[in-house]
């Protein structure tokens, strides 16, 4: 189920609602985000919206959750059906280009579980 | 000072003895596909049991070392084995981490894999030589649980003191140069002063805060004046919200925990920064792994240990319980028709499966139903009902037990239910 986002009451919606359930108004398709081929599978990337901080070229599509998932293996998450490589991941579109934008520059990895991780300065080297 | 919780109950021993790690679990003949394509990227991993808080919310009743903690080289050799399964990072806690003498040793065999090192700490016995002993290891990072202001927090940790002692742990990790978090449980006793609580963390100088509901897990399981009913998300989720806003102004990045949810009008403040742009369903058993002090594997550090430990790694090779033991399988598993109750057929049922599963297991007995859930109290408001909890069947009293407890379906109150719509911006009943 891909969900977008309703313009009006920012609350989130299946893509394919002619209108949002909750309030009537204009829901918003997820965008496409593609993580860089080779770029580790930490979760900075995957939970993350440091994307645009590495400079990513978004040459391939990963889920968010999980490993890239073949189109036959049955096995399914969100975002992750179907064809990887033309899978878009959903997310909210940036509605306010200019707050969004600053919001997921500042934001960073997100804990998917646990202490949220040290921030980009404390001598990581694993990512 | 009156103790905000009351007394202790007493029915149950403190800090119990766990029992001997259960072995020689079974695993499947078969690897599935699914099974090799999941890899656990984030562990969180309980190095001792042994503690020197005393929580009134324990969810593992800590106090005592298990009584089959692994052998240094036992931790070096699991290491080694999380950074061969691709995990990038490893959260260290207990218990109190730093009460395992070998504490340090450990660290620095994470960071020489290259895998980044955390640590979770109360923070009552993390002095100063302890934080310096801590950075020479490489460690990156500390969260510290802070519980609310001064009585408080002194109240749900147990011990008169700690909450100075938390903050002074602060004052240690910022003279050598270690940077601090702070997670903090909103419960019934402190939701009220959650927003002057982050603000003193603040002024503190951490760089992130993790908040979630008080789960009833353990110790906090026995306390029924800490957990919150389930409307009460109503209240706690748009506080939450709006302390995002003011950590985005400071710099200070909030973290909502998994059981802070789901899908309800203010998902896209506190997770439209993920990559996703909203919570996906548990990762347990995905990306995430779970590790016990004993040895003992689990999908996710919180789960209680009778359901959902799959092996143990002085048996089976962490890779093997990883693809091969039903209880790191089950997410892998969930479907739709794992779900019951409300959440079978909510509107977010594909994408959510009924969020955490600790929360609703260790309330419920079993998971696929969540009660709190921001949509569907908000959803219930919309019919004039609310949900709250009763509690059946008493915990037995072991490290990471639960009791039982049902939802209760009630109408709102004549009195309460047009403010409860009002603030819920929903339309007031004919």
């Amino acid at each position: 189920m891909s969900l977008g986002i309703c313009l009006d009451c920012r609350r989130h919606a299946r893509a394919s609602e002619a209108a949002c359930p909750f309030c009537g108004g204009t829901v918003q398709p997820p965008v496409v985000r593609r993580v860089a081929a080779g770029t580790a599978l930490t979760r900075a990337v995957l939970l993350g919206a440091t994307l645009s901080a590495a400079g990513c070229d978004f040459t391939s599509a990963q889920p968010v959750y999980g490993a890239p998932i073949p189109a036959d293996s049955g096995a399914s998450d969100s975002g992750a059906d179907g064809d990887v490589s033309a899978q878009p991941l959903y997310g909210a579109p940036v509605l306010d280009a200019g707050a969004d934008a600053a919001m997921m520059e500042e934001t960073g990895p997100m804990a998917d579980y646990g202490a949220p991780p040290p921030p980009p300065d404390a001598g990581s080297d694993a990512r | 000072m009156t103790n905000p919780l009351g007394p202790r109950p007493k029915s149950l021993p403190i800090a119990p003895k766990a029992a001997p790690a259960k072995r020689s679990l079974p695993l499947a003949d078969e690897v599935r596909d699914v099974d090799r394509q999941w890899r656990p990227i984030y562990a969180v991993w309980e190095i001792t049991l042994a503690c020197d808080l005393a929580c009134r919310h324990c969810g593992s009743r800590a106090g005592k070392a298990r009584p089959d903690e692994l052998t240094t080289e036992q931790c070096f050799d699991l290491v080694d084995q999380m950074k061969d399964l691709g995990v990038k990072e490893i959260t260290l806690i207990g218990g109190e981490a730093y009460l395992r003498d070998d504490w340090t040793d450990i660290v620095r065999r994470i960071r020489s894999l290259g895998m980044i090192c955390t640590m979770t700490s109360g923070g009552r016995g993390l002095d100063l030589e302890r934080c310096k002993a801590a950075k020479e290891a490489g460690l990156q990072s500390v969260s510290i649980s802070i519980d609310g202001l001064e009585a408080n927090h002194d109240a749900q940790r147990g011990v008169d003191g700690s909450f100075r002692a938390a903050l002074q742990a602060m004052d240690h990790l910022r003279a050598v140069g270690i940077p601090f978090s702070a997670n903090t449980q909103v419960n019934k006793i402190n939701m009220h002063e959650i927003p002057a609580t982050f603000d003193l963390l603040c002024e503190k100088g951490i760089h992130a805060w993790q908040v979630q509901l008080t789960t009833a897990m353990g110790r906090a399981g026995d306390e029924t004046g800490l957990l919150l009913e389930p409307y009460q998300v109503l209240d706690a989720i748009p506080m939450i919200a709006a302390l995002k806003e003011v950590g985005d102004a400071r710099k200070v990045r909030l973290w909502p925990g998994n059981n802070v949810g789901y899908f309800g009008p203010y998902e896209h403040t506190l997770r439209g920064g993920w990559a996703g742009g909203h919570r996906g369903s548990c990762s347990a058993g995905r990306r995430t792994l779970g590790i016990e002090a004993d040895g003992s594997i689990k999908g996710c550090p919180s789960l209680p240990t009778k359901d959902y430990v799959g092996g143990n790694i002085r048996d089976n090779s962490l890779k093997d319980i990883w693809e091969r033991s039903a209880p790191l399988r089950f997410t892998r598993n969930q479907s739709l028709d794992t779900l019951h109750g409300f959440c079978r057929t909510c509107y977010y049922a594909e994408e959510c499966k009924a969020g955490c599963n600790w929360t609703s297991h260790v309330l419920l007995g079993k998971a696929g139903d969540q009660p709190y859930c921001h949509h569907r109290a908000s959803e219930l408001l919309r019919e004039g009902v609310r949900e709250r909890i009763q509690k059946k069947t008493p915990a037995p009293g072991e490290p990471f037990d639960y009791a039982i407890f049902e939802v209760i379906r009630e109408p709102w109150p004549e009195g309460e239910i047009a403010a409860a719509r009002a603030k819920a911006m929903l339309d007031p009943l004919p």
